[in-house]
């Protein structure tokens, strides 16, 4: 078995740039309006005059919605390889250090301790944002804990213990929240924790687009140390890597994407860990200069794709997106899997 | 450039106990030759190497490069001056020969630039040096274990540096394999004008083939070439009390059974 060859590769990134264009045109088309691909076109190209309620659909809800598709898929895919790298693990993802614990924490403080809590909190606090500010403060405040343990310890691995600490240790106060709250609070709860890329502003589309850029930059930046990585410690530090450095920005790029899309979008789990192994199948390769941008576009179009399934059952009932990505992800990983016969990071 | 250690003592630190293993040395390293680490096992070989990687800080004194404590240089200095094989096994072998060469070139390349000319020339002189050129698009594990250490010592190579230093890299290797790597180490040192580093079990084949050796015993330790330590008797005090002595006639070591006891 030998590696792909340079035109087979360009001829996989054309397939997937098309694959990308069909994904989000299919996904602006589904919805509980069809609308075609020709009146997208037209609508985008401000020919669309005839049909005012279409224009506002395709403007107001589904672009909004497409655009944070593709940040989001993007984001927990890049998130989650720089979890499988920096802790040398096929099984770690985006969420591996705890930062969506956090937000889950601070979500369901808000939504199901909230009574408690409006006492204490500012009247302007408990508006619409006050969901996505609970949550934000919650994995950005798991994020910070665990970037001052990183600056301290050298081993990964008590890293990755701590972050799984932080999740048992918020989970746990989530359950005993449930038990006490209501049963509306509880449902709201529920409810965020399947995630929803639809209900964005586009103020918060832009919050989230800077962060999951700026994380994706890191990353694209440190493309070399991320290679070195994979030598193993010993290999990257007499290659000159400081290796406390790389691991805070790693930190640092993963929590900035995985804490703003967990705040915002909910806790949506399994395509970062799924996303970059389906590219190191398909491009057989840990290169992250492969990686980086493959894990970008077909993250993109993973969440595209499983957006556009969760809108099929029509009109008013959409499937939570948490649940979609998983469903119709881990079929694909399984059968890459078995057809390659063995994986490595 | 010359490598020296002064009055170095190599260990770990365990909380704020100091766990001495070896030292003090002070020696300087012969440049240009190929200098061949010995000593059972926990003597302090591995830790040694650990020390010149500032992977482990010394206990007291210093690794010194041109005057200068490793210390005081930056990673990227020391990457571009001492190069490391170790017996590690990597995170991913998902990797070509190729690409394995081509991060012996990191320390010279900024952000994510692409690799320049002089890069590319690098790793094409150190695959075929290592005549792994036919074999430069082939993953790392579908590699025979003599492929690999060649392939990992190309990858030392292309990193450019005058010193390479080689933990026990002839290990895991049959007696072929052996013999071929030891060549290309030799080829390395009187081609490459490379000072090699090298630790390893095989102490015939050190007292046979290498320029110098330090020998590790019991926080002793002895460096000179090989004739000068057969000489001063050190090989047999490196058995004192096993079944084993150096007879010097043959540079073999040979069992004591017991009948001819």
């Amino acid at each position: 078995m030998t590696s792909p060859t340079k035109t087979q590769r360009q001829l996989r990134y054309l397939l997937l740039g098309l694959l990308f264009l069909w994904a989000f045109l299919l996904n602006i088309s589904l919805g509980s309006v069809e609308i075609s691909v020709e009146k997208i076109i037209e609508s985008v190209m401000g020919y669309n005059i005839n049909e005012p309620q279409i224009d506002y659909i395709i403007h107001q809800y589904r672009i909004p919605k497409a655009i944070t598709a593709v940040i989001v898929g993007a984001g927990l895919s890049i998130s989650g390889l720089l979890m499988q790298t920096l802790f040398k693990n096929p099984l770690a993802g985006p969420y591996v250090l705890g930062v969506s614990s956090g937000a889950s924490l601070g979500a369901a403080l808000y939504l199901m301790g909230a009574s408690a809590l409006s006492a204490f909190v500012p009247h302007w606090l408990m508006g619409n944002w006050s969901t996505t500010i609970a949550a934000s403060i919650g994995s950005f405040t798991v994020l910070f804990i665990v970037a001052a343990v990183a600056t301290k310890i050298k081993n990964t691995m008590a890293l990755l213990i701590i972050g799984l600490m932080f999740g048992s240790l918020s989970s746990a106060i989530v359950s005993i929240l449930a038990f006490f709250s209501s049963k509306e609070s509880l449902q709201k709860f529920v409810f965020w924790t399947y995630g929803n890329l639809g209900n964005l502003r586009p103020s918060e589309i832009g919050i989230l687009g800077l962060f999951v850029g700026i994380g994706s930059l890191l990353s694209i930046l440190n493309t070399n140390a991320l290679n070195t990585m994979l030598l193993g410690d010993d290999y990257a530090i007499s290659l000159g890597v400081s290796l406390k450095k790389t691991h805070l920005i790693i930190l640092i790029a993963t929590g900035l994407i995985a804490g703003s899309i967990t705040a915002l979008v909910g806790p949506i789990a399994f395509l970062g860990l799924a996303v970059p192994h389906i590219c190191r199948l398909i491009w057989d390769t840990s290169n992250h200069k492969i990686l980086i941008p493959t894990s970008l576009i077909m993250g993109a179009i993973f969440m595209l794709i499983s957006d556009s399934i969760s809108q099929l059952p029509g009109s008013a009932n959409v499937l939570p997106i948490n649940a979609v990505t998983a469903l119709f992800g881990s079929p694909i990983v399984i059968w890459l899997l078995i057809r390659k016969k063995q994986i490595q990071l | 450039m010359p490598l020296e250690f002064r009055n170095l003592i190599i260990g770990y630190r365990d909380k704020s106990k100091l766990k001495e293993i070896a030292g003090p040395f002070d020696i300087e390293i012969p440049e240009k030759k190929l200098i061949a680490v010995i000593g059972k096992n926990g003597s302090g070989k591995t830790t040694l190497i650990k020390t010149i990687g500032q992977q482990l800080a010394s206990l007291k004194g210093g690794v010194y490069l041109n005057e200068q404590s490793l210390l005081n240089i930056s990673n990227n200095q020391r990457a571009r001056l001492i190069s490391f094989v170790y017996t590690t096994t990597l995170s991913s072998e998902n990797m070509t020969v190729h690409e394995l060469v081509a991060l012996g070139r990191y320390p010279f390349l900024h952000w994510f630039s692409k690799p320049s000319k002089k890069d590319t020339d690098s790793i094409k002189e150190a695959l075929t040096f290592t005549a792994l050129d036919v074999l430069a698009k082939t993953k790392i594990h579908e590699l025979s274990d003599g492929q690999k250490q060649r392939a990992f010592i190309a990858r030392a190579l292309a990193q450019e540096t005058p010193y390479m230093v080689l933990d026990e890299p002839m290990s895991h290797l049959d007696h072929h394999h052996k013999a071929q790597l030891f060549s290309l180490m030799k080829k390395l040192v009187t081609e490459k004008n490379k000072t090699i580093v090298y630790t390893t079990h095989d102490i015939e084949n050190a007292i046979n083939h290498a320029d110098y050796i330090l020998a590790l015993n019991e926080g002793e330790s002895f460096f000179n070439t090989p004739k000068k330590l057969i000489e001063k008797g050190v090989f047999n005090r490196l058995f004192p009390k096993d079944r084993v002595y150096f007879d010097s006639t043959t540079n073999r070591f040979l069992y004591l059974d017991s009948k001819s006891k």
